[in-house]
């Protein structure tokens, strides 16, 4: 018999019109923040830079200028530690008499890492890597080489998938209804360096028009898998409300996308492999903090057992990205049409009719 | 000591101190738990009139990602569910574990946690020649959950440029070192080492990964003083993996590998260092707790055993052959983290021809496979959806069976398998089916087994804590496996080579204590079920005809005696080894049968 308390969520997402809540933006190793504790920051603001090495250079002094290994300290123009530039001479030795000079020079802008054994180990060739702020909030914590945490008051959506990166731009929402297929030529300039939401599955022709017309990202509710790797390599930061397959948006989700249309909103969509560390967030700030009383995201965090009134996602066929409100937890485990013998519960997805979902099948929405 | 506790004398911790409560003499009780990427699993042994028993168990949601990103709430969880369900106080106010006990019902003796969750630990191999001293190290850490980005050898065409580059891109958490043979030639080592020293030296310091030392013995010390003391890694060693060319010695590297495994989750993520203070050992990892199950099985049965962990994030393959024991996992394959790595490894047309239905569209296996990796928790509620899971899951353990026979010894890589008296099977996708006989024939189909098996089902994820467990109280764990651990599914006859498809090519009888003797005749081509009530003994006599059943060395098919499972005697005539029809009507219907053979379940209609 399963009692209230046993049934615990495995997953958990934001799906919010209004909450308060802090993102832990990653920062790189030896990365220095530009920002300070309580500090208001915007949108796309710097947070954080970090200057990374992409080449290193082992150079053979020795053999460079032709001298004994004994004789390569004496040659040597650099410590340890010291910063060099492209074409600077590292270490040099005189020849005929020293009318002539033989020279290594470095390759790059950089630093010298390491010398001994007759070596010099350079590193440079830095790419600056900067960490923007993916919404406008107020810093409350900076852990150096690990992460800045900012508070912000947004609307939030966390999609299923999310892919390429952060983008900030002005959310066009092309649909005012859940649709299965998805209409083709209706980008106009408008569109161009906008976020443009779809309510219906993502087409290959219809990427190719947001790629042409240069969206800064888009929102859609599903993509078929043969079209993943053209969605993969798209210039700009795409976000699947639902998942896989030709699934339509949740009517929940367009309904916050719709209050929001024309306001400017984050994705931040992540990198690949982020998946287990970050999850993809879809966020509309909103100006003032939210009162308690409308905040629903604020126990995001805690694990929660599953009880009558919660709000949930449905993860899995035949209803895979529905959002309804767990009506009765299901004292034993019923089975489901695959026969699998599961525990659950009873949902309402608004069509006054309850079905039953596995737990397993249930995230608990904050 | 009894032959058991010989048998794990040497990976047994010291005996814990007598414990009030439960039998003294015994050891009192033993809480066990697995971390794994989706759920968490307490298991409750103690000692009920004189013998032990598992006694409760406990499950939860595992929480080591985000939001909770810490495996304690889910601990806490699980235990709580023993707790509600004994009455046992296992957790003190500050949610400490109670541990020694303090009374009959507070507390427990022993606690041992094993733990696959989260990611595996990057690593990078460095050694001198690919088909030997790297061969063994990347044999030795299969063992553990490892991704091994990278490998560096003397036949590495790279610059020493590129290869920094390469090894700092990696950015391991770990490097492993292999190379040369004990008593052999040190300078290329040592110059392996100093490509070490050079990239290590341009990572922070508090990022530098951990070294692991299974090389040439005779440079331990100096591994130790120059990237150790010098450099600032931390470096364990372990004995050579190849002490000679023709001598592979894994164990010691696996060992530490798995010491290495608790340190690093103990550092990077939440909650591990707490649990690990729970235990005598640290939190080891579960493939590790299930070879040395696989061993305790062997140990018991004197043949050979194979198990199959089937886990969301990998795959743990444990084999104990002739007494050596084998342990791969594959990262890479599992049916819900990494289901989409699945898909760039194994074709989809090798898992569709499981299926028995056409597919609505190219992508839909595609789809789901996707979506299951995004919520790995989620169980298919739908036929299609169970039988793409299950296809998946098939091919999954085909291609790690396929894999993990390139390390066992003296066992062709490819055609029929060895003979496996026992078969464990581990896994929520094999263990949670509808019905035993999906359970069955989803193993059955994957590994073709041979000969008279014994197929043995892991239903609630006990068998890496009992591994676990054995080496701290042997007595515990066999007294355990007497009871109701493990679910008996039956014994399976396999019937090697070809016959006309319908043609008998099996007369036996089996006749059970006390009751009269049943023949029976079995077709090629099918997989069928005789009756036989669970745990009821029998004398069986079997005579195939036109085909073969494979036997041990020294062992003839005659009289013999088994024992019935929940499906009681299971006989699979589909000749060994076998093809799909090219027609897809026909494939539909054969595996259709088959289905409804093994489960009752008619086709959908």
């Amino acid at each position: 018999m399963i009692t209230v308390d046993t049934a615990l969520a495995f997953s958990q997402a934001r799906i919010v019109p209004v909450t308060s809540f802090r993102r832990m933006e990653k920062i790189p190793h030896g990365a220095a923040p530009k920002v300070a504790m309580g500090q208001l920051v915007k949108a796309m603001e710097i947070l954080a830079v970090a200057e990374i090495p992409r080449s290193r250079r082992l150079i053979d002094v020795a053999r460079g200028l032709r001298i004994k290994p004994a004789e390569v300290m004496a040659a040597i123009l650099k410590r340890p530690g010291d910063v060099i530039t492209e074409g600077e001479s590292l270490a040099s030795r005189s020849q005929f008499f020293g009318l002539r000079k033989r020279r290594i020079v470095s390759p790059f802008d950089g630093r010298v890492a390491w010398i001994g054994n007759g070596q010099i180990l350079l590193e440079g060739d830095n790419q600056r890597i900067e960490v923007l702020a993916s919404a406008p909030g107020r810093v409350t914590a900076i852990e150096p080489g690990e992460f800045i945490t900012l508070e912000v008051h947004a609307a939030v959506i966390e999609p299923a998938w999310g892919h390429g990166g952060l983008a900030w731009g002005t959310l066009k929402l092309m649909d005012d209804a859940p649709s299965y297929s998805t209409d083709t030529g209706r980008f106009t300039i408008d569109h161009r360096g906008a976020i443009v939401a779809i309510a219906s599955p993502l087409t290959e022709v219809f990427l190719e028009e947001a790629i042409e017309i240069r969206v800064k990202g888009l929102i859609a509710s599903s993509v078929s898998a043969s079209l993943l790797p053209a969605v993969q390599k798209a210039p700009f930061p795409i976000g699947l409300t639902q998942g896989f397959g030709q699934v339509a948006m949740s009517e929940r989700i367009l309904t916050i996308l719709n209050t929001h249309n024309g306001r400017e909103l984050s994705m931040a969509m992540g990198q690949p492999g982020d998946s287990r560390k970050m999850r993809p967030e879809i966020i509309i700030p909103i100006p003032v903090a939210p009162t308690k009383q409308d905040d629903r995201g604020s126990e995001h965090g805690e694990q929660l057992a599953l009880r009558p009134r919660q709000r949930v996602r449905i993860l899995q066929n035949p209803y895979m990205g529905e959002i309804g409100t767990i009506a009765e937890i299901a004292i034993d485990p019923h089975q489901v049409s695959s026969g699998l013998w599961l525990p659950g519960a009873f949902v309402d997805l608004g069509t006054g009719r309850s079905i039953f979902v596995p737990f397993a099948n249930l995230q608990q929405l904050g | 000591m009894s032959f058991l506790d010989s048998l794990l004398d040497e990976e047994r911790a010291p005996d814990p101190p007598p414990m009030p409560g439960g039998d003294a003499s015994l050891g009192g009780s033993i809480l066990a738990v697995d971390i794994g990427n989706v759920h968490t699993r307490a298991i409750l042994l103690d000692v009920v009139d004189g013998q032990y028993r598992f006694v409760s168990r406990g499950e939860a949601p595992t929480t080591d990602k985000p939001p909770w990103n810490d495996i304690h709430e889910g601990v806490r969880n699980a235990l709580n569910e023993i707790a509600a369900a004994t009455g046992r106080v296992l957790l003190d106010d500050r949610g400490h574990l109670i541990s020694p006990e303090k009374g009959p019902a507070v507390g427990v003796s022993v606690f041992v946690a094993t733990a696959s969750a989260g990611e595996p630990i990057k690593a990078v191999m460095v050694g001198l020649v690919p088909d030997v001293s790297l061969a063994s190290g990347k044999r030795a850490a299969e063992s553990s959950y490892l991704q091994l980005l990278d490998t560096f050898s003397l036949a590495d065409t790279r610059s020493p440029e590129e290869q920094i580059n390469a090894l700092l891109r990696s950015e391991p958490d770990m490097i492993m070192m292999v190379g040369g043979t004990d008593g052999g030639a040190v300078d290329s080592i040592r110059k392996q080492m100093h490509l070490i020293g050079l990239a290590t030296r341009l990572i922070p310091h508090h990022y530098r990964p951990m070294l692991l030392y299974s090389g040439n013995t005779a440079l331990q010390a100096e591994v130790k003083e120059t990237l150790g003391e010098e450099i600032g890694m931390r470096v364990e060693v372990s004995e050579n993996v190849r002490p000679s060319l023709d001598v592979e010695k894994l164990d010691s590297a696996q060992q530490q590998l798995a010491y290495l495994f608790s340190q690093q989750k103990s550092l990077r993520s939440g909650g591990f260092s707490e649990i690990g203070s729970w235990t005598l050992d640290g939190v080891e990892p579960t493939s590790h707790g299930f070879r040395k199950m696989i061993r305790v099985l062997g140990a018991l049965n004197k043949h050979n055993v194979l198990g199959i962990d089937l886990g969301s994030a990998s795959t743990a393959v444990a084999a104990s052959i002739n007494q050596e024991l084998y342990l791969n996992v594959f990262p890479n394959l599992g049916m819900g983290h990494s289901a989409k790595e699945v898909l760039d490894t194994v074709r989809t047309d090798a898992m569709g021809r499981w299926l028995t239905f056409d597919l609505q569209n190219p992508d839909q296996m595609r789809n789901y496979i996707l979506n299951k990796a995004l919520f790995p928790h989620s169980v298919p509620t739908e036929r299609q959806d169970l039988e793409i899971e299950y296809a998946m899951g098939r091919e999954i353990i085909r291609r790690a069976v396929l894999s993990a026979r390139n390390t066992w010894r003296g066992v062709r890589t490819r055609g029929l398998l060895p003979i496996f008296g026992t078969i464990l099977l581990s896994g929520g996708l094999l263990t949670r089916a509808p019905n035993d006989g999906w359970s069955t024939l989803i193993a059955l189909d994957a590994l073709l087994p041979v000969g008279i098996t014994r197929l043995l089902l892991d239903p609630y994820g006990l068998a890496p804590s009992l591994g676990a467990a054995a080496m701290i109280n042997p007595t515990a764990v066999v007294q355990t496996l007497d009871g109701n651990a493990f679910i008996d599914l039956g014994t399976v006859i396999s019937i090697s080579g070809r016959a006309r498809k319908g043609d008998v090519v099996l007369h036996g009888s089996l006749k059970p204590e006390g009751g009269q003797s049943e023949p029976f005749e079995v077709r090629f081509g099918t997989i069928t079920t005789i009756p036989l009530a669970k745990g009821v003994r029998a004398e069986m006599t079997l005579q195939p005809r036109r085909t073969t059943i494979n036997m041990r060395p020294g062992e003839r098919l005659g009289r013999m005696t088994i024992t019935g499972g929940e499906l009681g005697l299971i006989v699979d005539a589909r000749g060994r080894p076998w093809r799909f029809p090219r027609n897809a009507e026909d494939r539909h219907q054969m595996l259709q049968a088959w289905i409804t053979s093994m489960t009752g379940e008619a086709a959908p209609e």
